[in-house]
Formats: C-alpha cells, sequence, structure tokens
C-alpha cells in the first residue's frame, strides 16, 4: 500500500508538471467559449443587427397563390426568428448568392408549378443547396416549403372546383365573379392556420430543454476532446520503467491505478476549472438553459467528477492501447469524433436512425450524456452505467499493460 | 598542431557550464575528455558539432574557424551523440540510405567503412529489434557518411558488451590511422587508453592529463577543484 | 536531380517508417470505413420530432387527417397511440416530443374556423416546452389538416356565394373539388451542381467532410510532437542546416500524406466526392496549408507539453469557427486563421482555393522567418545544469 502511495505520488508529480499549461489553456478556451457565446446572444437578442438564415426564393410564375405562399412561409411563426426569405430575380444570381455563403439554399418555383400538379407533366419545386453541405435550418426551411406548397395546391383546386361549379350551376352570371371572394377567404385561413390547434405546454417536467441538452452534449464532446491534451503524459512516458516495477512485484494493475490517479486529478482540476469559468459566463450572458439556476453546484462537481473517471478511464486505456505519435492522438480524436457525433452531442439524437440512436445511447460517451442529462433535469443520474464502463476500461488497460510487459518477455 | 579548440566558453542562463575550453588537436590524434556527471563534455561536444552555439570561442581547423563556417563544419565534423537516435521503424539499411547516396552506400558497404563497422550483418533488421551495440555501430555508420576528418563522439561504448566494445575501438584506431581525428567524451578507462590524449573537464575548463593507468589517481584527480 | 532523388527518397523513407506503425494503418483504415458507415446509417428512417397521434373520436375529419400524419416524413414521426392517458404518459417518459389529440367536435370546430367563428381548435396539441422544431411539426400538423379546412371552405362559399343546396351530397362536391393532383414529388432537392440528392439523412452525412478535414490538421500537429522527440535525440543533427530548415515541413508531409489519402477514401465512401481531380488536388494544397500551419505552431510553441495541450483547443476551436456543423455568427477573421475554413469554402467556390493557396504560402513564409529554438531543450539544459 504504502509502494501504491509513492506510485500515485509521483505520477501526480508527473501530472502536475503538465497542470499549470493545462489549466492555463482551459481558462482560455473556457473564456473564449463564453466570449463567443455572450457575443452571439447579444446579436440574436438585437433585431436589428440580428442575422437570420437567408433563403432565396426565385417564383418563375406569376400564379398568385405563389406570392400567397411566400407571404406564408415569411409569416410562419416557426421560422420568423429563424430564416427570412429573399426574393431573386434570377437563378445564376441566386447560385452565385449560395457559393458565395450570403444565402443557406434557394427555392426555385418553375413556372406552371401550381397548374402543372393536375398533369402528368410535373414541374416541382427545386430546393437547391450546395453539395455535402445541409444545414439544419435550409432542412428546416425546405420542409417548410413543402408544406406550404401543399396548402397552396389544395388552394387552388378549390378555386377552379369553384369556377367549374359556377359553370355548370349558376346561369347567367360570370364563372369567375366569386373567385376574389374565395381567394380572401382562402388567405384568411392559411394565415390563420395556427387556430386549427390549441397549444398546451405541460414544462419539462424531468426532461431535458433544448438548450439543457445541447449543454451537455458540448460539455460532453469538450471532456472527450480533453483527454488528447494530456498526451505528453504518455506518449514519454518509459516502458521499461513499467517493466522493472513488474519484476519487483508492483505489477499491471497497480501501476494502471497509480497512473489513472494521476491522470484523472490533471483531467478532473481542468474540467472543474472549465466548468466553473464557463457556467459564470452562462449564467453572465444569460444563455438560455432553464435547468441551470436549479441544479447545485454540488450537483454539478459530483455529476462532473463521475463524467472525467468514465471518459477519462476510456481515454486512458486507449492511450494504453496505442501510446505513440501519431496514432494516439489520431485515436484519441477518432474516438472523440465518432462516439460524439453518435451519442448526440452535436445534433439530437433524436435525428438518428433508431439503430444509430440505440448504439449511441450505450457509448460511454452515450452513457455520460444520459447520466448528466439525468442531473441536469433531476430525473436521476444513475452512476452504474458510468462505474460500469470505468471498471471495464481500466481492466482492459491493466491487461494490456500486463500483455506488453510480459508479452515481449522484457 | 592541425587545429585547436581555443577558448570556448558556453553558458545556460546565467550559469556558465564552459569556462574557456581549450584543447589542441592533431591529425590522426584522439582525446578522451573525461570529467564528472555534469561537467559539460557532451555540451562541449555539441558546441563543437555546431548545434550549440557558444558566447565565444573558435574551433581552428587547419587555419579555419569551422563555428564560423558552417558548410565546411557540417563536411568536417560528424557528430555521435550520446544513445542511438535512430527511426526506429524503419531497417539499418534504410536508416543508412538518408544519409548516403546509393553509390557511395554501395561502396562503404562492400568493402569501406560500413564494412569495417560490420553493419552489413544486420541490414535488413528494423532499427527497434537492434541490440545495443548494433545500434552504436549503426549510429556512427550513419554518422560517418560525409567521410569526415573528425568524430565527436559521446560515450560511444557505454552500455556494450566487450566484444562490442573491442571492435568499435578497432574502428576507431583504424579512423585515426587513416588521418581522421576523434574527440571523445567518456568514462570507460579502456578509451582513455587508447586514446593519444587526455583531458579533464572540471569547473568548466579542461586540463591536459597523463593517464599512467592509475585509475584511482584518475579519479582524485577528478575531484580536486 | 540528385537532389530531386534525395528529396523523394527521404519524404518516402518518413512516411514509411509511420505506415510500419500497425496502429496508424488500422485507423487509416478506419477512417473511410466509419464514414461509410455514416452514409449506411444515413440511408436508413429518421425523424428530428416525435409525434404521439391520438384520435380519440370517429370524426371523418379527424380520421382522414390522423391517415395523413401517420405517413412517413424527413423531420415528423408519428405514432398512432390508443389513449390520451398513455400518449400524455409517453410525453413525460420523453419518448415522444409532442402529443397531437383528435376530440370529439373536429368537424364542427373546422365549420367555426373556415367560417371565421371563435374556434377551440381542431386539435389539442400537447408539448414539454417551444421550439422551432416543434414549430415545424405544429405546421405538418396544419399542412395535414388544411385539406379538411379547404374543402369545407370550399363548401361553405359554393354555399353562399352560389347558392349551391346546404344538403349538396359530398360525391357531387368531391367531383368539382377533386381533381387529379400527381402523386410525384411537390419539392425535389438538388445540389448547385444539378445533381439530385436525398433529403433525407443528410444532416448525418453533413458534418463528414468537416471533421474529415480536422484529421490531416491533427496528423500535422501529431507530427510536430514527433518531430520534437526525435530533434531531442539528435535524429536529424548530421543534416546540414539548410536542409534542416525544410526538414519539418518534410517530416509533417510524411504524415499528412497517407492521412489525406484516407480522407478521399473516406469521402467516396460516404458518397460526398465532387470528383477526382477536383478533390484531390484541393487536398493536396490543403494539406500544404496544415503542414505550414503545424510548422508555424511548432515553432512558437517550442515544446511537445506546450503543443500537447493546445491540441484540444485548437481542436475544440475549428470545430466551432469552421464550417462543420453550423455557420455560428463569427468574426470572419478567427475562421481564417484555421485551413479547414478555406478547405470546405473551396469544395464550392473557387475562389476559396486561391485564398488557400495564399494562406499556405503565407503560413510557410512565416514559419521559415520564425527562429528554430536551440536544440537542447529547456528542459534538458535545466538537468545538465544541475549536474553541472
Amino acid at each position: 500500500m504504502k509502494r501504491f502511495g509513492t506510485y500515485l505520488l509521483l505520477q501526480g508529480k508527473r501530472a502536475l508538471r503538465l497542470l499549470p499549461r493545462t489549466l492555463a489553456v482551459t481558462l482560455l478556451l473556457t473564456l473564449s467559449a463564453a466570449l463567443i457565446l455572450a457575443v452571439v446572444s447579444a446579436r440574436r437578442a438585437s433585431d436589428v443587427s440580428r442575422r437570420k438564415t437567408l433563403v432565396g426564393v426565385i417564383a418563375m410564375d406569376d400564379n398568385p397563390y405563389i406570392m400567397m405562399g411566400i407571404h406564408a412561409m415569411e409569416t410562419f411563426d416557426a421560422m420568423r426568428d429563424e430564416i427570412s426569405f429573399l426574393m431573386m430575380e434570377e437563378e445564376p444570381e441566386a447560385l452565385q448568392k449560395l457559393r458565395a455563403g450570403e444565402i443557406a439554399a434557394y427555392v426555385v418555383v418553375p413556372e406552371g408549378f401550381v397548374d402543372m400538379m393536375y398533369t402528368d407533366d410535373v414541374h416541382p419545386l427545386r430546393f437547391v443547396t450546395l453539395a455535402g453541405v445541409t444545414r439544419l435550418d435550409s432542412l428546416l426551411a425546405a420542409e417548410l416549403a413543402e408544406a406550404v406548397a401543399k396548402l397552396m395546391i389544395e388552394t387552388q383546386n378549390a378555386q377552379y372546383g369553384a369556377i367549374h361549379y359556377a359553370m355548370d350551376h349558376v346561369q347567367g352570371s360570370d364563372p369567375y365573379e366569386a373567385d376574389d371572394v374565395l381567394i380572401d377567404r382562402y388567405f384568411a385561413i392559411v394565415f390563420d392556420r395556427d387556430k386549427l390547434f390549441r397549444l398546451e405546454t405541460v414544462g419539462l417536467s424531468g426532461e431535458l430543454s433544448f438548450g439543457g441538452y445541447y449543454l451537455c452534449g458540448v460539455s460532453v464532446a469538450f471532456l472527450l476532446l480533453w483527454g488528447i491534451g494530456a498526451c505528453p503524459l504518455f506518449t514519454r512516458r518509459s516502458e521499461e520503467v513499467g517493466t522493472l516495477l513488474s519484476a519487483r512485484g508492483f505489477g499491471a494493475v497497480r501501476q494502471v491505478a497509480g497512473e489513472f490517479g494521476a491522470f484523472y486529478f490533471l483531467m478532473l482540476c481542468g474540467a472543474l476549472c472549465a466548468g466553473a469559468a464557463g457556467l459564470f459566463l452562462l449564467r453572465r450572458a444569460g444563455t438560455a438553459v432553464p435547468e441551470l439556476p436549479y441544479v447545485p453546484a454540488g450537483a454539478l462537481i459530483r455529476a462532473l467528477a463521475f463524467l472525467v473517471l468514465t471518459l477519462g478511464s476510456m481515454q486512458f486505456f486507449l492511450y494504453e492501447l496505442v501510446p505513440e505519435n501519431p496514432g494516439g492522438i489520431l485515436l484519441q480524436f477518432l474516438n472523440a469524433a465518432v462516439q460524439s457525433f453518435a451519442a448526440g452531442c452535436f445534433y439530437p439524437s433524436s435525428f438518428f436512425p433508431d439503430g444509430l440512436r440505440r448504439f449511441g445511447e450505450h457509448l460511454p460517451a452515450g452513457t455520460a450524456l444520459r447520466y448528466l442529462g439525468g442531473v441536469m433535469s433531476w430525473s436521476g443520474g444513475g452512476v452504474a452505467g458510468m462505474l460500469g464502463w470505468t471498471a471495464l476500461f481500466l481492466t482492459l488497460s491493466a491487461a494490456v499493460r500486463r500483455y506488453r510487459q510480459t508479452g515481449r518477455g522484457a | 598542431m592541425t587545429g585547436e579548440i581555443r577558448d570556448i566558453r558556453k553558458n545556460y542562463g546565467k550559469t556558465a557550464v564552459l569556462r574557456g575550453v581549450t584543447i589542441p588537436v592533431e591529425r590522426g590524434g584522439s582525446v578522451a575528455l573525461v570529467g564528472a556527471n555534469g561537467s559539460g563534455k557532451s555540451t562541449l561536444l555539441r558546441v563543437l558539432a555546431g548545434v550549440l552555439r557558444p558566447q565565444s570561442g573558435e574551433f581552428l581547423w587547419e587555419g579555419v574557424d569551422l563555428l564560423r563556417s558552417r558548410a565546411l563544419l557540417e563536411r568536417t565534423v560528424a557528430y555521435v551523440p550520446q544513445g542511438t537516435p535512430l527511426l526506429e521503424e524503419l531497417s539499418a539499411l534504410d536508416n543508412l540510405r538518408l544519409w548516403y547516396d546509393r553509390e557511395t552506400l554501395e561502396a562503404s558497404l562492400s568493402g569501406g567503412m560500413l564494412r569495417e563497422l560490420g553493419v552489413q550483418e544486420f541490414l535488413k533488421t528494423p532499427a527497434s529489434r537492434l541490440s545495443g551495440g548494433m545500434r552504436k555501430r549503426l549510429s556512427i555508420g550513419c554518422a560517418i557518411s560525409r567521410d569526415p576528418q573528425i568524430l565527436l563522439l559521446d560515450e560511444p561504448t557505454a552500455a556494450l558488451d566487450l566484444a562490442a566494445r573491442e571492435r568499435l575501438l578497432d574502428y576507431f584506431s583504424g579512423f585515426c590511422a587513416r588521418g581522421g581525428t576523434i574527440l571523445l567524451a567518456t568514462h570507460d578507462l579502456r578509451e582513455v587508453e587508447a586514446c593519444t590524449q587526455c583531458c579533464l573537464l572540471s569547473g568548466g575548463v579542461v586540463t591536459p592529463y597523463e593517464y599512467d593507468g592509475d585509475a584511482r589517481r584518475l579519479a582524485r584527480a577528478l575531484e580536486r577543484p | 536531380m540528385k537532389k530531386l532523388a534525395r528529396f523523394a527518397l527521404w519524404s518516402w523513407l518518413l512516411t514509411k517508417r509511420l505506415l510500419k506503425k500497425p496502429a496508424f494503418l488500422i485507423l487509416l483504415l478506419c477512417v473511410p470505413l466509419l464514414s461509410g458507415a455514416v452514409a449506411l446509417a444515413a440511408r436508413q428512417e429518421s425523424g428530428t420530432v416525435r409525434v404521439a397521434l391520438v384520435c380519440a373520436t370517429d370524426d371523418p375529419v379527424a380520421r382522414r387527417s390522423t391517415d395523413r400524419l401517420l405517413h412517413p416524413d424527413v423531420l415528423v414521426r408519428c405514432e398512432a397511440y390508443d389513449s390520451e392517458a398513455e400518449a400524455r404518459e409517453a410525453l413525460e417518459r420523453g419518448t415522444v416530443d409532442a402529443v397531437w389529440i383528435f376530440r370529439d367536435g373536429v368537424s364542427e370546430e373546422l365549420e367555426n374556423f373556415v367560417t371565421g367563428q371563435r374556434t377551440r381548435g381542431l386539435v389539442l396539441v400537447v408539448e414539454r416546452e417551444d421550439n422551432v422544431f416543434l414549430r415545424l411539426a405544429r405546421e405538418q400538423l396544419a399542412a395535414a389538416i388544411y385539406p379538411e379546412a379547404s374543402f369545407a371552405l370550399f363548401r361553405d362559399h359554393l354555399i353562399k356565394a352560389l347558392g349551391a343546396p346546404e344538403d349538396l351530397p359530398r360525391e357531387t362536391l368531391e367531383k368539382y373539388y377533386s381533381v387529379d393532383v400527381t402523386d410525384s414529388p411537390i419539392i425535389v432537392f438538388t445540389n448547385a451542381d444539378g445533381s439530385e440528392r436525398q433529403s433525407s439523412g443528410d444532416l448525418l452525412i453533413t458534418p463528414v467532410r468537416g471533421l474529415l478535414s480536422l484529421l490531416p490538421v491533427l496528423a500535422g500537429l501529431a507530427s510536430c510532437l514527433y518531430y520534437y522527440r526525435e530533434e531531442e535525440n539528435g535524429v536529424y543533427l548530421r543534416l546540414s542546416a539548410g536542409k534542416r530548415r525544410a526538414l519539418p515541413l518534410l517530416n509533417h508531409m510524411s504524415a499528412l500524406l497517407p492521412v489525406a489519402a484516407a480522407v478521399l477514401a473516406a469521402l467516396y465512401a460516404a458518397g460526398i466526392a465532387t470528383g477526382f481531380e477536383r478533390e484531390l488536388g484541393l487536398l493536396l494544397l490543403y494539406c500544404l496549408a496544415v503542414a505550414a500551419f503545424c510548422e508555424v505552431l511548432r515553432k512558437l510553441c517550442r515544446d511537445e507539453s506546450r503543443l500537447g495541450v493546445l491540441i484540444p483547443v485548437l481542436m475544440a476551436a475549428m470545430l466551432a469557427l469552421c464550417p462543420i456543423f453550423a455557420q455560428l455568427e463569427l468574426p470572419e477573421a478567427l475562421r481564417r486563421l484555421f485551413p479547414p475554413y478555406y478547405y470546405l469554402k473551396g469544395i464550392y467556390a473557387g475562389r476559396f482555393v486561391w485564398q488557400l493557396a495564399l494562406y499556405a504560402a503565407a503560413a510557410a513564409a512565416l514559419a521559415m522567418l520564425l527562429p528554430e529554438r536551440e536544440t537542447m531543450l529547456p528542459a534538458r539544459a535545466k538537468r545538465e545544469k544541475k549536474n553541472i
């Protein structure tokens, strides 16, 4: 036990040499991120300086329902805060703006779009984005365009029906006479379509808000990336020392425990520093995470301790597996990127197909995300999964270490 | 006297490591540089190799200060540091290919200096799997690709077995016999014996020493301030 | 010619030593495999907003509306629930994001709506919070109910404006209202180059190129760490001063080129490559820019631990600043510090390719101007000092 304590202390000293730099860089990163968040929040709060996503619209048809549809899209409640539509004359202009990044996408309403919906010669709407770049907001705009297009088609449907009825049944009058009245009534119900439902908001009641979800996602992704910064600890390590220790009875398990303890200490210091600075600045910036004021500091610290334990043990194992450059660092990044993505740190996991979502939930990052989400939403963050992963990774680390020390005949 | 290491001074921060080191060197001669651990032997060799810049001093060779003529320094001097800096994943042959062109390499392997070093025995083996002696031979082999006149060696036979050590010492003798000059930092008495000159480095200065085979006397001389 | 041959030999040998590391090779092979896996996953059905749909009535309007809603959609997935209680419980558990309930009286409320009278709404929408996805989902709901509203308004107009009898049979109304609207898609998604694409799953694929663009940067930074170590061990001491100036860039490229090859393969595996020559040319230019960028950092940081600690910061900064997941409203000047910005923009806009070339040249020039540290590391020098 005494030897273990000494080894832990020595490894801690090694880690301490990295600590000042780690803390300095952590603070720098957190301050920069918080500053950026504050700037972005301030910009979004100001109506004047705010920039919504621009989607171009090229209407090649002068059908009045086209204009109705465009007005409908512009007044659409969901998109009003996010997207603005820019009327354009020609497609080349739109293409140029798209390539320059001035607009996120553009919609082409071709000539005869509404009329041709009743024929075999269909001229569908074209929603154009850059290849391989579909931003969330432009995808939402596409959905909206499709929804509104359906409205336009139904409306014209009704208009034609009324005209034909008038032709067949109303003698001696102009069948188009009542057309204006009909169009006005349709415009009215299109713009009042939110009256079709009654909205009841029950509150979060144990589930995370959107902002809360993203805070958890960013935190987990941050911790996953952070492990890369510890690479000097691992890539500089002498394997001969470990072999020598083993020969003297201080085996792989105790070595791993000692080294992981030091690594954990380093990572936890950095994470606490980043967490404290980040939360303070988030609160100051008034960023919308409704759960935050209600979660006690102690609970967050405890959560962070468990997160670093689990994700740190995974990173430790990966370094044990591939300790050298550049493979070690690439592996850490690939692991961070894949797990963050699959667990839903960058996009809500509800985006994903069921199979991928289930896979992501069971990854260490997914477990960590669910745990942190549970803490934030007071729905109970069970640590069993976290501890299970930790135990697995540390066991594997010791196994790999032992294999290296004995398998090579050292 | 073909050359002279003259009044080399080197500081690390405020600490003076070398306080005016002067050593005469002869073509075909060999100088053993002996000193306690941390006395500045490696520093001196690095300065002479052009790796570190001294505060002042000259490395004169045939009337030219090599420290002020980079190109000449690189052609004239080969430095073999402590340890064996090799690209571990590559084979011995690949490591040599970094420093030799094809014709020179073939010539050297078939009847030149590399053959003398015996590296042809393990050409295909990755550097990471070579023994200490082999690594040292390979390291020297890489260093001498430009056919240098001066070899700077930092503890060249440290951690080598007897046979490997003797083989290297034979090589050094041959090098000097062909007109090369060696300056080696060492703790090994066998190497000291093999050299034509011995210098003690202590307190940042060098003093000549006549080694007579009495190791204790040498040790006491090193302890004296 | 001889110099070129030496250069080529060094390039090959420096690359070869990395390729001889099994872990590195395996990781390179994993990159296109992972990319292909994402592409496969993207083809499956997915939805952002999960809605519990309850039709607690036999009202025909409600029935027809729910039938429309149960068809799969890109962003909204509706699942039928038998009772309101079950659906609310699912909302509470977080299994669904919203509950839409059709109760009795839907037709009456519809009538009120189209005639401009007060209405309690046709559907009760229950949500936990308001966000843009749920608002869009409500728009889909409106689009599903709208045909009913449109038909009702049509009937009302015929009666009030065209004198149709109130008991006009539904079949007659449908004869006039119902026209063969095409089954073809109303909207098609195309790329700027005119090629068609799938709309669903794009969000999974979108960040792939951006994430792949970070791999060369990481490889370059890792090679800097590698170079620090080799320099410290004296591997390159034998090189002339002139050659040693160019060596770091060559060293970085030896790591970047295999990674770039893996990235190229990954782009094809994900199905997002735009054209072989274009992708290859841009990647090579990108590698040069990354090598120069990493070399600047290597000279500024001067030792392994400083650079190592900085790596996650740089990765996080690039994730936030470069157009990988989203285009945040951040100063352009910050974005332009990093090579992935130019690469990702350069795929679609030629002027960014020129800017990337300029960036590479500027970074290389800066790297050359920055002084090299003395080969003895400060830490080692301190150790030596202590021993003196």
